[in-house]
C-alpha cells in the first residue's frame, strides 16, 4: 500500500482521468466544427492548408489580402496526425485530452516549484505536494475554465494549457538556467504560432507581461538568482526569427497601408472612442464578487451550491493568517504575497469596476495606443486572472494544511474540495460544453458536433474539380458569413464557408460577405429584378450557385443566421427553389436531392479577368455602413456584359478589344496572354482592389488547354493549376510593374488597369503576370522561419544527446 | 506663538487619547465600513478612501499586525457571503467585495513590511 501514500500516484491518477474525460464528449466520428474559426482544419487539414493557409489572399467573396501562414505549423502537425489516425474525431479528442492533462500537470509543476523552490522543510513536503495537486485540479475544474469558450473553441482557446506550460518552462529556465527549457518553449510557440501572433495579442498582452514580470521578481527577490540576460536575448532573437513567417507579412502590411492589419488597427478598429464605448457598455455587467469567488461572469448561476465557492477566498485569507504563524522561510511567505499582488492586478484588469477611481484609471488606459484591444476585457483577462487565482489558492491551501498538520485530516480536506470541484464541473466532464444545442426550443434541436454528410463531401470534391475560375454563391444566404450543413446524426455545421476553406473557389455565403453590395442585392431580390441580379452576379464573377435544399437547415432556425435576410429572401426551401429557377441558370448537378449546383448563363457571366468593351460612369453613393445605395449596373444599354463601371469617366477605349487567354497558377498569381492589342484597353480583375496586385511582363508562353471560352473566343480560360511555389515564383523580382499608375478601382470593388501600347513597347502580343506581390514576402519569411526552426530542432537534439551522454557515475547521488 | 503651542498640545493629547483606545477606534472604523456596505445608498469613493485612509493611519499609529487586517477581511467575507446568499451579486455585495479587496491589498503591504523587518 506504499504507492497509495505517494503523491506521484495521485498525480498519475488525476492526469490519467483528465486524459480520459474528453473521450466522453464526442461520439466516434463526430467533430465539433463551426464557430468563428470554422475548425475545418480538424476535418480536412490537407485541403485547409492548400486552399486557406498558403496564400497571401483569402478567397472569401471578393477576396481579401489576409495571410494565414501562421496556421502553417499547426496545420502541418494536423496533417501528420490525420495520416496516423485518419479521424478528425480522434484528433479533436487528442487535443482536448492534451489541453486538460497538460494544463493540470503544468499548474502542478509551477505550484510545486514555487512551494518547494526554497528548500522546503521535509515535514512540510506532504502539504506542498497536496497543495500543488490542488492548484492543478482547481485550474482545470474551476468554473471559469469549465464554463468558458469550449464550444466551437477558436484557436486562442489553447492558451488554457499554453499559458501554464510556457510559464512552467520559463520558470524552470530561470531556476536552472538550462537553455533546453527555452528551446522547448520556442518549439511550442512555433507549433501554436496562432497563439503568439497579432490575432492573439489581447491574450498575449494580458498574460505574458504579468507572468514575465512575476518571474523576474521571483528569481531576483525570492530565489536570489541572477538572470541570464544573454540567454534571454538569444531566446528573444530566436523567437522573432522563427515567427518571422507571420511577423514579416504583418510588418509589410503596416508599411504598405493596404493590408487588413493596417486597416483594422489604424482605421476605426483602434480608435479609442468606439473601444471605450464598448468597454463602458460591458463594464457594469462584470461583477467583482463573481471574480473573487472564481465564478464565470457569463452565467447567472453555476449551480445551486455556488455559495460554496466562498471557500476560494476563505482559503486565501486563512492561508494569509496562518502563514504568519508558520515557521517557514520568509522568502516563501514573500512569494505568497508577491503572487497575491499579481493576482490583485489581474483581478483588477478582469473586473474594471473596482471603485469609481479604479474605473476612471481603466478608462484613461484607453488613451494608450493599442489598449483598445482590451475592450472586451473580461474575456481577455480571465485566463491570466484564473492562472494567478489558482496559484494563490494553492499557496493558501498549503498554509491551511500546515496549520491543520494532521495528514489524514489534510487528505480528507483535499479530497472533499476536489470532489466538490468535480461535482460542480460535472456538466463539463459529461461534455455539455461541447454538445451545445444551436437552436434551443425548436421542434428538432441540433447539436454542434457533426458527422459530415458523405453527399456533401461529394459536393466539395466536385467543386474542387470544377475547371472554371468562377465564384460561387451559396443559398440559403445567411445574414452573417455562416454556412449551415446538417450532419448525419443530428448535428449541424454553422460556420464560415466550407467552399472557401476546403476548395479553391470563392464563395459568397452571407449578407456580410456581399459587402458593399449587400443591401443592393437584397433590394433587387425583393423587387424581383432578376436581370439586374444576374448582372450583379456577372460583375462579382459568380458562375455557380450552390443550393442546399435540406429543409433541416432552414425550418428549425427562425432566428440566427437568417433573421434579417428573411425579410427579403425566401423564408422556405420551396421559395428558394422558385427564386433560383427565376434566375438565368442551368442546373449542373444534383447530389442526393439535397445539394444542387447551378451554372449562370454566359450572357451574364463575366470571367475573372476580362477586357470591357464599354465604360459606364457611376456615382458611388454609400450608406453610413459602407453599402452601395444604388444599383448602378441596372439597364446598361448593352446586351454584352463586358462593361466596366468607373467613378471618373475620363478614359476612352475602343470597341475592338484584344483577345485574352488566362491561366490561374494559384490564388496569388495568373498568367494572361494578350493578343491583338493595338489600342489602349482596360483589364479588369474581379478581386477586391488592392495595391499589391501588380502586372508584369513575362516571357512565359501559355501552353495549357482551353477549358472555357466566352464571347466568341475573345476570352478563354486555360487549364488552371494550383501550384504554391516553383522556380518561376520569383520571376517578377526586380521587374517594374506595368501600368501601375493606371491601376484603379473598377465596378466599385475590383481591380482595373488602363493599358496603353506604349506601356509594352507597342507590342501587340505578349504575356502578362498578374501577381499579389505580398506573396513574395510570404515565401521569403517562410523560408527564414523554416531555417530558424531547423536550427532550434538541431539545438534541442544536441541538448538531448548531451543529456544522455552524462555518465551514470556523474549523476549526483542525492 | 501661544496659539501654536496650544494646537500642538491638543494634537499630542488627541494622539495619546487615540493610542489608549485602540480597540474602540478599530471597532468604530469597522462599524463605519459595515454601515457603508449595509446601510448607505450607492457606492462612494469619498467614503471608501476616507475610511481606508483612516484605517491605514490607525494601523500605522498602533503598529497593528497584518493578522488584524486579514481578520477584518474574514468579517467582510462573511458580509459578502450573507449578501450574496440574500441577493446575489447586488450593489451591497459588490460594495463588500470592494472592501475585501482593499483590505487584502493593505494586509499584503503590512505583511510584506513585517516579514522584511
Amino acid at each position: 500500500m506504499e504507492f497509495l501514500r505517494s503523491s506521484k500516484t495521485y498525480l498519475f491518477i488525476i492526469s490519467l482521468l483528465l486524459f480520459i474525460i474528453p473521450f466522453f464528449w464526442l461520439k466516434p466520428g463526430e467533430m465539433d466544427l463551426g464557430g468563428d474559426s470554422s475548425r475545418l482544419y480538424f476535418y480536412d487539414p490537407l485541403n485547409y492548408l492548400k486552399y486557406s493557409v498558403l496564400y497571401a489572399t483569402q478567397h472569401v467573396g471578393m477576396g481579401v489580402e489576409n495571410p494565414l501562414y501562421l496556421f502553417l505549423p499547426f496545420n502541418i502537425v494536423l496533417i501528420v496526425l490525420m495520416k496516423v489516425f485518419n479521424s478528425g474525431y480522434l484528433i479533436i479528442t487528442l487535443f482536448n485530452n492534451l489541453s486538460l492533462a497538460v494544463a493540470f500537470l503544468s499548474m502542478y509543476g509551477i505550484a510545486k516549484e514555487l512551494m518547494f523552490g526554497k528548500i522546503l522543510k521535509k515535514n512540510y513536503s506532504f502539504f506542498g505536494e497536496l497543495a500543488s495537486l490542488f492548484a492543478g485540479v482547481y485550474y482545470v475544474f474551476s468554473p471559469v475554465m469549465t464554463y468558458g469558450a469550449w464550444d466551437k473553441a477558436i484557436f486562442t482557446h489553447y492558451q488554457l494549457f499554453l499559458n501554464p506550460l510556457i510559464f512552467f518552462l520559463l520558470l524552470k529556465f530561470f531556476v536552472t538556467k538550462k537553455m533546453i527549457y527555452l528551446l522547448f518553449t520556442l518549439l511550442i510557440t512555433f507549433i501554436f504560432s496562432v497563439n503568439f501572433s497579432w490575432g492573439a495579442s489581447p491574450s498575449i498582452f494580458a498574460f505574458y507581461p504579468l507572468a514575465l514580470f512575476y518571474l523576474v521578481l521571483y528569481a531576483i527577490h525570492i530565489r536570489k538568482l541572477t538572470i541570464n540576460i544573454k540567454n534571454l536575448i538569444i531566446f528573444s532573437g530566436l523567437f522573432i526569427w522563427i515567427h518571422l513567417f507571420h511577423i514579416l507579412p504583418l510588418v509589410f502590411s503596416f508599411l504598405d497601408k493596404s493590408g487588413l492589419a493596417y486597416q483594422k488597427v489604424l482605421q476605426g478598429g483602434s480608435s479609442a472612442n468606439p473601444a471605450l464605448d464598448y468597454f463602458l457598455g460591458i463594464a457594469p455587467s462584470v461583477k467583482l464578487t463573481k471574480n473573487i469567488l472564481g465564478l464565470p461572469q457569463q452565467l447567472q448561476s453555476v449551480s445551486s451550491a455556488e455559495f460554496l465557492f466562498f471557500a476560494v477566498p476563505l482559503i486565501i485569507i486563512l492561508g494569509l493568517i496562518f502563514s504568519t504563524y508558520t515557521f517557514i522561510d520568509k522568502e516563501q511567505k514573500k512569494n505568497f504575497l508577491l503572487l497575491l499582488s499579481f493576482f490583485l492586478v489581474a483581478l483588477f484588469f478582469a473586473t474594471a469596476n473596482v471603485t469609481t477611481l479604479g474605473l476612471e484609471v481603466y478608462k484613461s488606459l484607453f488613451a494608450v495606443p493599442g489598449f483598445s484591444m482590451f475592450r472586451n476585457f473580461y474575456g481577455q483577462w480571465q485566463f491570466a486572472y484564473l492562472f494567478f487565482l489558482s496559484l494563490v489558492v494553492g499557496y493558501g491551501f498549503f498554509y491551511v494544511l500546515i496549520k491543520i498538520h494532521k495528514k489524514l485530516l489534510c487528505f480528507i480536506l483535499f479530497f472533499a474540495l476536489t470532489l466538490f470541484l468535480v461535482i460542480t464541473a460535472f456538466p463539463f466532464i459529461r461534455g455539455d460544453r461541447i454538445n451545445l444545442i444551436l437552436n434551443i426550443g425548436q421542434k428538432i434541436e441540433f447539436k454542434v458536433p457533426i458527422k459530415m454528410d458523405p453527399a456533401y463531401e461529394q459536393v466539395l470534391n466536385y467543386i474542387r474539380k470544377d475547371p472554371i475560375d468562377g465564384k460561387y454563391i451559396t443559398f440559403p444566404l445567411s445574414e452573417s458569413f455562416s454556412q449551415m450543413i446538417a450532419g448525419t446524426q443530428g448535428g449541424m455545421y454553422q460556420g464560415p464557408s466550407t467552399i472557401v476553406h476546403l476548395t479553391p473557389k470563392s464563395d459568397f455565403n452571407g449578407y456580410q460577405v456581399l459587402s458593399p453590395f449587400s443591401e443592393i442585392f437584397l433590394s433587387l431580390v425583393k423587387e424581383k429584378d432578376y436581370d439586374s441580379l444576374s448582372r450583379l452576379f456577372g460583375i462579382l464573377n459568380i458562375k455557380h450557385i450552390f443550393y442546399n435544399s435540406d429543409p433541416l437547415i432552414m425550418n428549425y432556425f427562425p432566428d440566427f443566421p437568417y433573421q434579417h435576410v428573411r425579410n427579403f429572401l425566401p423564408s422556405t426551401q420551396m421559395g428558394y427553389s422558385n427564386f433560383i429557377n427565376s434566375l438565368p441558370v442551368v442546373k449542373e448537378k444534383d447530389f442526393e436531392k439535397k445539394y444542387h449546383i447551378y451554372s449562370l448563363d454566359n450572357n451574364y457571366y463575366l470571367p475573372h479577368l476580362y477586357i470591357p468593351k464599354k465604360i459606364q460612369a457611376y456615382k458611388k453613393n454609400l450608406d453610413p455602413w459602407g453599402y452601395i445605395k444604388e444599383a448602378f449596373f441596372k439597364a446598361p444599354g448593352s446586351k454584352d456584359p463586358r462593361i466596366v463601371y468607373l467613378e471618373d469617366n475620363i478614359i476612352k477605349i475602343n470597341d475592338s478589344v484584344p483577345k485574352i487567354n488566362f491561366v490561374k497558377i494559384n490564388p496569388s498569381k495568373y498568367y494572361i496572354k494578350i493578343t491583338n492589342a493595338k489600342e489602349p484597353y482596360i483589364l479588369v480583375f474581379s478581386e477586391s482592389f488592392n495595391n499589391n496586385w501588380k502586372l508584369f511582363l513575362s516571357n512565359k508562353k501559355i501552353k495549357s488547354k482551353t477549358v472555357a471560352s466566352y464571347f466568341n473566343g475573345e476570352i478563354q480560360e486555360m487549364t488552371h493549376v494550383n501550384k504554391w511555389i516553383d522556380l518561376s515564383s520569383f520571376e517578377t523580382l526586380g521587374k517594374n510593374p506595368i501600368a501601375d499608375k493606371n491601376h484603379f478601382m473598377a465596378n466599385a470593388y475590383a481591380n482595373g488597369w488602363y493599358i496603353e501600347p506604349e506601356n509594352l513597347g507597342n507590342k501587340t502580343e505578349y504575356t502578362l503576370v498578374l501577381e499579389m506581390t505580398s506573396q513574395r514576402v510570404g515565401y521569403l519569411s517562410l523560408f527564414i522561419s523554416l531555417l530558424g526552426i531547423t536550427v532550434i530542432i538541431g539545438l534541442i537534439t544536441k541538448n538531448i544527446l548531451k543529456f544522455k551522454l552524462i555518465p551514470y557515475s556523474d549523476i549526483p547521488k542525492d | 506663538m501661544i496659539k501654536s503651542i496650544i494646537t500642538i498640545l491638543i494634537i499630542t493629547r488627541a494622539i495619546l487619547v487615540l493610542k489608549k483606545n485602540k480597540l474602540l477606534l478599530i471597532m468604530a472604523i469597522v462599524f463605519l465600513i459595515l454601515s457603508d456596505i449595509l446601510f448607505m445608498f450607492g457606492s462612494s469613493d469619498v467614503r471608501i478612501f476616507t475610511f481606508l485612509t483612516l484605517y491605514v493611519f490607525i494601523s500605522f499609529l498602533y503598529k497593528s499586525k497584518n493578522r488584524l487586517t486579514f481578520s477584518l477581511c474574514l468579517i467582510f467575507l462573511a458580509v459578502l457571503f450573507a449578501e450574496f446568499i440574500k441577493s446575489g451579486a447586488s450593489e451591497k455585495t459588490e460594495e463588500a467585495a470592494v472592501w475585501l479587496v482593499l483590505f487584502l491589498a493593505v494586509g499584503i503591504v503590512q505583511q510584506w513590511k513585517e516579514i522584511s523587518a
